[in-house]
C-alpha cells in the first residue's frame, strides 16, 4: 500500500488512524520524505499536496476537506475523520456585511475555495494569493478581508480580524485513489470499516 | 519525451489497424469548435465577441452531427486535461440502433485492440449510468450524489432517509463483482464472455450524455480509458477512448 501522510498538524493523529485500521506505519525519521518497509511505501508530504499524491500516485492518504476542495483533484473521499477539526471562515478588521466586500481584496492560500464562494453570491471580489501568515495582508493594507482558517479564533483575535462569515467546517478525510479504489478493493475498504468503527467510539 | 517518440508513433499504428480491421473510419476533427451548451471539456476563448473551445470533448462534438446508422469511427486525438497539458486519446464510436449488438462490439473491439498491442493485464467494470436514478429516483440521488462520487458510506448511513433507500445504495456501491439482476449487465457480460469484464455498480461516469451502458478499463497500475452507450439525435451510438500515454506506461513497466 501506498500512503500519503501530511506532514504539519495532521501527521501524528493521521499515523494513529492508520494504526487503528491495521497499518503500523514506522516513520521514526520523519525528515526523509519516502520511506518504505517490507509491506509499504509512506509519502510524506505539505498537507496541500496530499490530494495532489493520492489521485496520481499514492493508494490512500489523509487530508483536510479545504484542501480536498482547493485542489479539486479526483479522488474519492469516503470517510471523514474526527480529528483536524476547524472552519475556513472571511475575517476582516472591519464588521463587513458579505455584500460589502463588493469589489474589495481578499487575501488567502484558498483561491478556489474563495473564487467559488464569492462567485455563488453573485459577488465580484479580487483574491490576492499568499502562502502563509494571511493575517498579515489587512494590517499592511494589502487586502479588505482574508479567507483562512481558524481553529480557536485566537490568531485572528491577536491581530484585530473578526470573522464575518464561516464558509465551511473542515476536518481531516481519508481518500483513496480511484484506481486503486478498484484494484484494492478489499484491502481498502477493510481500511475504511475500521478506521470508521473507531471514528464512531470517539464520537 | 524521446523525438520522434517511436513508441507512441507503434501504438497508435496498431490501434489504427485494429479500428481499420473491424470496418472503423478514421475522422478529423478541427482543434477548435464554436461554443455549444452540450459541448463538455475543452479549453473556453473568445475572438472577435465569438466564443470558442479549443478540443472539447469528442463524443459531445459527434450528438450534434447527423450520423447514419451503422457509421463506424474512429479518431486519434490530442485532448487537453484539467490543467491544460496536451494528452493523445484514441477511440471509437458506432452508431447503431441495436443497443445490445453496439455495447457487444465496442466492449469486443477494446479487448482486441489491447490484445494488439500485447496488452492482456486489464479489467474492465461495467455498469449502467442512470443506475442509481432507476432504483432510488432522482430526488434522493441529487442528494447522495456526492456520496456515491465519493464511496462515503457512512455519510449515507447518517442520511435522513428510507433505510431500503440507504441499504440500496450502499449494496450498489458495493457491488463490484457481486452477482446481479440487471439484465442488460448480466447479457453483456455473458455476450463478451470474457473474465476480464466485471460488473461493477458503483462505477460513475461523469459526461452527462452517456444513457445505457458504462465502463472503465483499466490495468494494475493505470486508467486506460472509458465509455459507453449514448444517443445521437434519437439514434442509439456507443463508443470508448483510450489513453495512449497510460497505454505506452504499461508497455514499457511489461518489458521490464
Amino acid at each position: 500500500m501506498i500512503i500519503a501522510i501530511p506532514k504539519g498538524k495532521l501527521m501524528e493523529d493521521s499515523i494513529n488512524a492508520f494504526s487503528i485500521a491495521g497499518l503500523d506505519l514506522n516513520i521514526e525519521d520523519n525528515r526523509k520524505l519516502l520511506i518504505k518497509d517490507r509491506k509499504n511505501e509512506m509519502i510524506l508530504s505539505r498537507a496541500m499536496d496530499v490530494p495532489l499524491y493520492v489521485e496520481n500516485y499514492a493508494d490512500i492518504g489523509i487530508a483536510g476537506t479545504d484542501t480536498i476542495m482547493e485542489r479539486k483533484c479526483d479522488i474519492m473521499v469516503p470517510l471523514k475523520l474526527n480529528f483536524g477539526k476547524c472552519r475556513l471562515s472571511i475575517c476582516s478588521p472591519k464588521n463587513y456585511k458579505l455584500k460589502d466586500l463588493k469589489g474589495k481584496r481578499i487575501a488567502t492560500k484558498y483561491p478556489e475555495i474563495t473564487y467559488s464562494y464569492f462567485k455563488k453570491h453573485g459577488i465580484d471580489v479580487e483574491i490576492v494569493k499568499l502562502s502563509g501568515s494571511i493575517e498579515l495582508a489587512p494590517l499592511m493594507g494589502m487586502s479588505d478581508a482574508i479567507v483562512d482558517i481558524i481553529q480557536t479564533g485566537k490568531t485572528i483575535r491577536e491581530n484585530k480580524l473578526m470573522e464575518i462569515k464561516k464558509i465551511m467546517d473542515v476536518s481531516a478525510s481519508l481518500i483513496v485513489n480511484r484506481l486503486s479504489y478498484k484494484v484494492k478493493y478489499d484491502e481498502i475498504r477493510d481500511i475504511i470499516e475500521k478506521m470508521g468503527v473507531k471514528e464512531y467510539e470517539y464520537q | 519525451m524521446v523525438f520522434p517518440d517511436l513508441q507512441t508513433y507503434s501504438i497508435i499504428k496498431k490501434l489504427r489497424y485494429s479500428f481499420d480491421s473491424f470496418g472503423y473510419v478514421e475522422i478529423f476533427l478541427n482543434s477548435i469548435e464554436k461554443f455549444n451548451e452540450k459541448l463538455s471539456d475543452g479549453i473556453p476563448f473568445v475572438y472577435n465577441n465569438e466564443f470558442y473551445l479549443i478540443n472539447p470533448d469528442i463524443t459531445s462534438r459527434l450528438t450534434l452531427k447527423n450520423l447514419k446508422n451503422n457509421t463506424r469511427i474512429f479518431y486519434v486525438y490530442e485532448a487537453l486535461n484539467k490543467y491544460n497539458q496536451s494528452t493523445l486519446k484514441a477511440g471509437i464510436e458506432l452508431v447503431n440502433n441495436d443497443e445490445t449488438a453496439s455495447n457487444e462490439e465496442v466492449l469486443r473491439v477494446l479487448i482486441n485492440s489491447l490484445e494488439s498491442l500485447g496488452i492482456y493485464d486489464f479489467n474492465i467494470d461495467i455498469s449502467l449510468s442512470n443506475i442509481f436514478i432507476d432504483r432510488i429516483g432522482k430526488k434522493n440521488y441529487e442528494m447522495v450524489r456526492p456520496y456515491i462520487i465519493d464511496g462515503n458510506i457512512m455519510e449515507i448511513q447518517n442520511l435522513d432517509i428510507d433505510d431500503a433507500i440507504k441499504k440500496e445504495i450502499i449494496d450498489l456501491i458495493n457491488g463490484r463483482g457481486k452477482e446481479t439482476d440487471i439484465k442488460l449487465l448480466n447479457d453483456l457480460s455473458e455476450r463478451v464472455s470474457d473474465p476480464r469484464i466485471i460488473i461493477d455498480t458503483g462505477t460513475i461516469r461523469y459526461m452527462n450524455y452517456y444513457d445505457g451502458l458504462i465502463f472503465e478499463v483499466y490495468s494494475s497500475n493505470y486508467f486506460i480509458g472509458a465509455g459507453g452507450n449514448y444517443r445521437i439525435k434519437n439514434k442509439n451510438a456507443c463508443g470508448f477512448s483510450v489513453d495512449i500515454e497510460s497505454l505506452a506506461k504499461i508497455l514499457k513497466e511489461d518489458k521490464k
